[in-house]
């Protein structure tokens, strides 16, 4: 029987899980050598979610979203609206009131940028999150300004965890996001290799040819858009959790290059490449942002990497093997 | 049994008369032949019939319902099947990925998400009998840019069959092939054609392919059906020598 073509390890999803296994096992030693380090791989864990999202719509479907800030500030402001204004900790109903909100507006916003491709799709979103951030920057009297929301520390299972030292208090926040992370990669991995995948993949070749094979293009890209949308709310939600602050900045436009450069820095066109961007890119910001100006240290390091490794971190990694094993044969 | 029925159909593209007062019919399980020079309307007629441009007026009479209006998707839903002119496959994908997105597309399994592609075995086992069918069956995890122009070719009218048409149209299928190629591949069609019985419309400029296959060929100039009959009928219409064969077959 004919399959489908053999996944390399760039797609493969024990590869992917092992990758944040490994971390959650090195985590504690990491942090009691350094807290701090400890925290960055934290981020680095949440920020898988929004990375594998927005590959969903950028490598699989062919869109370049660089407004996909938009649902991560609607995750995070979820979260300080519903403590602000409900009083809830609860971060289950934190995930669920993100998700529900994120489809909401990707379901609005999609309805309409879908029907977009390639700079317009890319430009359309800069623009609607802009607009987003614009409101939650102005309209202080509800968002905050730039003061934000303050948030409370989460409850997880009706258990107030308000009286943990910070210690426990980011191992829970640690290993929770780790659980979520891992199912969310597995669920993203089913999704881009089921037949509802392959179509994805088929519209990003050839618009046109699956129209006429009869695939309806609107509606799979808006599918797509909103799964990517609900990806990019949860890091939102679990950055606010993590921040325990939510101010406009995350729904800024340089909150979506962050998004983009990270998951070209890890290599877009393998399933992987964002897992591994993720941790790739909070190291080297952890490191960068001990300079004063860090920024231009991100800057020339996404220019170097668009130059010499434009595949990301995994196709020098997938490079680096196939090199070594072919000197081990010889 | 008529199949197709076009009644008047026009198409203009400014002042330029793409299809002018079309009228013809089709019946089930015909094989129809459609030539003419360049710019006589015949991939306007593949396209105004698949849904790809609306036609300006008339009627698309489709198994008795009026289909002028319809989306491409709903005259697909119906087995109204075409190809294209260039190659147009899903290069980022195998042979097998290629018609497997097909099938999926046919059985409205695109849009599930969780099951595994390789979990589908009755649509794999179905991909694997097409591509046997069409000789590709060692191509199969190829990727399309190391198959030759040739099997592509093939492969897109592959994923044309894997919609189980009732009416397919495949405008020029073998076109830019090498000429030592063609008659294999038109082999191949002209074979699985009869196979399956299907309604077919087939647009080709080369002149010993259409009288060897046709059964029935439609001539067209400047937007006109100018000769519509059998082989012989057709190659013997005096506008027909004039126009196209240029006493080739006088």
């Amino acid at each position: 029987m004919v399959k489908m073509p053999k996944r390399t390890f760039g797609d493969d999803i024990r590869v992917a899980l092992l990758i944040i296994i490994i971390i959650a096992v090195i985590y504690p030693i990491i942090y009691v050598v350094s807290p701090g380090w400890g925290v960055v791989l934290g981020h680095g864990i949440y920020w898988v979610i929004a990375l594998i999202g927005f590959n969903l719509l950028f490598s699989y479907t062919g869109l370049l979203s660089f407004g996909h800030a938009l649902f991560l500030g609607i995750g995070a402001y979820t979260v300080g609206f519903m403590y602000k204004y409900l009083g809830i900790t609860s971060i289950e109903l934190h995930l669920l009131g993100s998700i529900l909100s994120s489809a909401l507006v990707a379901f609005l916003v999609g309805f309409v940028v879908v029907k977009y491709t390639r700079i317009f799709f890319a430009i359309f979103m800069l623009a609607i999150a802009q607009i987003f951030w614009s409101l939650y920057y102005k309209f202080f009297w509800i968002t905050g300004g730039t003061d934000g929301i303050k948030v409370a520390r989460f409850s997880i299972f009706g258990i107030s965890l308000e009286n943990l030292d910070f210690a426990s208090y980011h191992h829970i926040f640690f290993y929770l996001v780790t659980g979520i992370a891992l199912v969310l990669v597995y669920l993203m991995w089913r999704i881009v290799n089921s037949p509802f995948g392959l179509a994805l993949k088929a519209i990003r070749d050839n618009e046109t040819r699956a129209r006429f094979i009869g695939i309806d293009v609107y509606k799979m890209r808006l599918y797509a858009f909103i799964i990517s949308a609900i990806y990019a709310s949860i890091t939102g939600a679990l950055a606010a959790n993590h921040h325990r602050l939510v101010t406009p900045d995350i729904a800024y436009w340089t909150t979506s290059g962050k998004v983009v450069f990270a998951t070209l820095l890890g290599g877009a066109k393998m399933f992987i490449g964002p897992v591994i961007g993720s941790f790739i890119f909070h190291i080297i910001e952890s490191f960068a942002m001990r300079f004063i100006y860090w920024q231009i240290i991100m800057g020339l390091l996404i220019v170097i990497i668009i130059i010499v490794v434009p595949g990301g971190f995994i196709q020098l990694i997938k490079t680096s093997i196939e090199q070594g094993s072919r000197l081990i044969r010889r | 049994m008529e199949i197709l029925k076009l009644v008047d159909v026009r198409k203009y593209f400014g002042g330029v008369r793409a299809l002018e007062n079309i009228t013809t019919t089709l019946n089930e399980g015909e094989l129809t032949m459609v030539i003419g020079p360049n710019g006589a309307g015949k991939t306007t007629l593949v396209n105004v019939i698949s849904g790809y441009i609306l036609p300006d007026g008339g009627k698309i009479i489709y198994s008795g319902e009026e289909i002028t209006r319809y989306p491409p998707l709903k005259r697909i839903e119906k087995g109204i099947v075409r190809s294209f002119q260039l190659v147009n496959v899903f290069e980022g994908l195998t042979v097998y990925e290629n018609l497997m997105t097909a099938l999926f597309s046919r059985m409205k399994n695109y849009n599930r998400m969780y099951k595994l592609v390789d979990d589908y075995v009755e649509v794999s086992n179905e991909a694997e009998n097409l591509l046997k069918l069409f000789g590709l069956i060692d191509l199969a995890d190829k990727n399309i840019k190391s198959i030759s122009y040739g099997d592509r070719k093939l492969l897109d009218i592959a994923i044309s069959f894997a919609m189980n048409p009732k009416l397919i149209m495949l405008d020029e299928p073998t076109s830019g092939v090498a000429t030592k190629d063609k008659d294999e591949i038109m082999e191949k069609i002209i074979e699985i054609i009869r196979k399956t019985k299907v309604t077919s419309i087939i647009i080709e400029h080369d002149m010993d392919i259409v009288f060897r296959y046709g059964e029935r060929i439609i001539a067209m100039h400047q937007g006109k059906i100018i000769a519509d009959g059998e082989a012989d009928e057709v190659k013997r219409d005096e506008e027909v020598k004039r126009v196209l064969l240029g006493g080739i077959y006088a």
